[in-house]
This record gives structure tokens, C-alpha cells and sequence, in this order.
């Protein structure tokens, strides 16, 4: 931990505490200024940020597709003719 | 949602896989379609299905994680939608009304199903839990045609409640905004961001043995 990260992140939980609750938000606060060097330089939380990253991506890429069958069941239960 | 997603001063690839999303509509074109729907238009109403039932589909697969009670759970919830459209007042985004009604429904079929093992996250109030920092060595990347990854994907999120589940599945497979996830849930943003702390902090490391032992091949 460099001497530059101690003003918000006390060790490397802090940072995947950090990492776990604001993943994905779009912010330029100090804060993140100082998380982005501390991952440059520590490879564990570098590593624990990208597999978050990679959670997400294979919950987001094992979900299915709304079938031409389910719409065709979908429509019929609610009365709808497709040729309308 | 392909591209990448704003994470503090730097992007980070959130999402390299095709999805079924939103088409969004102008909102002068999503108006004419709702107050169409309203009066029982059945071009609006399948205008509306194919715009939002594989949203609905998309979300309520990735709470239940099985197909065919997926598309149940789809087919009850438009069928609520249409019931209740006439209360939409155009005060909200669509889409968040409708996500409201789907994560409703599905919380309350989740919560009807008692034989479901989940594992208490609770105590929100509390400390959270220490996070073990370990590596993911293999690339799910590759994985992800393998029948056994899924069932470990299916098993973890399946573990987890469906109050963390919900808040899951909007922020980071729906790709909602904090303050989104925050309307539609009826909870504070700290709590969306405890419940999202929590419930990353346990998928990851639900997943981390098949990463670990899948290194070593």
C-alpha cells in the first residue's frame, strides 16, 4: 500500500470493499483517482476487480434469449393474433 | 449493453456478449403506444410484447434461473402489466414501472417457494464481512460453453436471497443506474450499494473453487 492511498483506503480490503459497492458506477471523485493507481501497482486487487468484471460477464452471457416459441405462447395467452 | 461501462477514471469491459434489450422508442412514440395499449389496441399490445417481454424474460430468468418457469413468470407479469397499464401516468420511465411490477412479482414467487436454501446476508447495519482477496486464474471466457459452469452459476445465485438477488440482477445484468435500482426496489441508495456490496462479494466468491480448480488444468 503506498503512502499516496492512506488518505481513503487503509489496505488492500478496503480497496475490494470499495471495488464490490461501486463497481460500474461512473465517477471521477478522488477517491477512484486513487483506486485507479492503487490497481496499477497491486496485482491482487487488480485481479479481484477484473474477476468481479468476469462474474458479471458470465451471469450477463448465460442469459437466455426470449424464444420465438415463448412469444408465440405469449401472444396467445393475452388474445393477440400475430398476423394483426 | 455492449461497450463498456464507466468505472471511476477508467473503463472497464462490463459485457463482451450480445443482449436481448430495450429497443428504446422515442418517448413520443412509447406514449402513442401506451395510451393505445390502454384501449386494448392489439397492434400496441404486441408492439409493447416485443419491445419488453424479452426484458421481462431476461430479468425473471436471472432470478429464477430456469427457462420454462422464466417464461410462466413472463407470461403472468404481462398479463398484470396489461391489467394495470391504465395506472401508468407517464410520472416515470416505462421501463422502470415495468421493472417494478416484474421484480414484485418475482420476489413474491420466490418467497412463496419454501424450499429454497438461501444463505442470510442480513445485517445491514453490521460490519461487513472480510472479502478473501484471491486470484481467478482461468478465463471464463473459454468456460463459458461448459455445461458445469452454468450449474455453478445457477447453484450461486440461487443461494443468494431474493432481495439481494433483485438488486443483482437490475444493477449489474440489467445495467440500471444505483438511483434506477433505488426507485424501483423502494430502498435507499445506501442500501442498494450494501445489498450490491454484498451480494458481489458473495457470487464472487461462491465461484471462486471452479476458477481455482479449472487453473490447474
Amino acid at each position: 500500500m503506498s503512502d499516496s492511498m492512506d488518505r481513503h483506503f487503509h489496505s488492500c480490503q478496503d480497496v475490494v470493499d470499495y471495488i464490490c459497492e461501486h463497481f460500474g458506477d461512473d465517477t471521477d471523485s478522488e477517491r477512484c483517482l486513487e483506486l485507479a493507481q492503487h490497481l496499477e501497482h497491486c496485482p491482487d486487487c487488480n485481479a479481484y476487480c477484473n474477476s468481479i468484471d468476469k462474474m458479471i460477464g458470465l451471469y450477463r452471457a448465460t442469459s437466455p434469449c426470449f424464444s420465438d416459441e415463448a412469444r408465440h405462447v405469449l401472444l396467445d395467452a393475452l388474445g393477440i393474433d400475430e398476423t394483426d | 449493453m455492449g461497450g463498456s461501462v464507466k468505472f471511476c477514471t477508467f473503463h472497464i469491459r462490463l459485457n463482451h456478449f450480445p443482449q436481448q434489450r430495450i429497443t428504446p422508442m422515442s418517448i413520443e412514440q412509447e406514449a402513442e403506444v401506451i395510451e393505445k395499449a390502454k384501449r386494448g389496441d392489439s397492434v400496441a399490445i404486441k408492439k409493447l410484447v416485443d419491445e419488453y417481454a424479452p426484458v421481462i424474460f431476461r430479468f425473471s430468468y436471472n432470478i429464477c434461473r430456469n427457462q420454462d418457469r422464466a417464461e410462466h413468470a413472463t407470461q403472468e407479469t404481462f398479463m398484470s402489466i396489461l391489467k394495470k397499464l391504465h395506472q401508468f401516468d407517464n410520472r416515470s420511465k416505462f421501463s422502470t414501472w415495468l421493472y417494478t411490477i416484474v421484480s414484485n412479482h418475482c420476489l413474491m414467487l420466490a418467497r412463496s417457494e419454501k424450499t429454497r436454501r438461501t444463505v442470510s446476508l442480513d445485517d445491514e447495519e453490521g460490519s461487513l464481512p472480510e472479502i478473501p482477496i484471491d486470484h481467478w486464474e482461468h478465463d471464463p471466457g473459454v468456460s463459458v460453453e461448459r455445461a458445469d459452469l452454468k450449474q455453478y452459476l445457477d447453484d450461486a445465485i440461487d443461494r443468494l436471497a431474493p432481495e439481494y438477488k433483485v438488486v443483482f440482477v437490475l444493477r449489474d445484468i440489467e445495467g440500471l443506474s444505483t438511483e434506477e435500482v433505488s426507485s424501483i426496489t423502494n430502498l435507499s441508495v445506501p442500501a442498494v450499494k450494501s445489498r450490491l456490496h454484498r451480494a458481489r462479494a458473495f457470487l464472487r466468491n461462491e465461484l471462486t473453487p471452479i476458477f481455482n480448480e479449472h487453473s490447474d488444468e
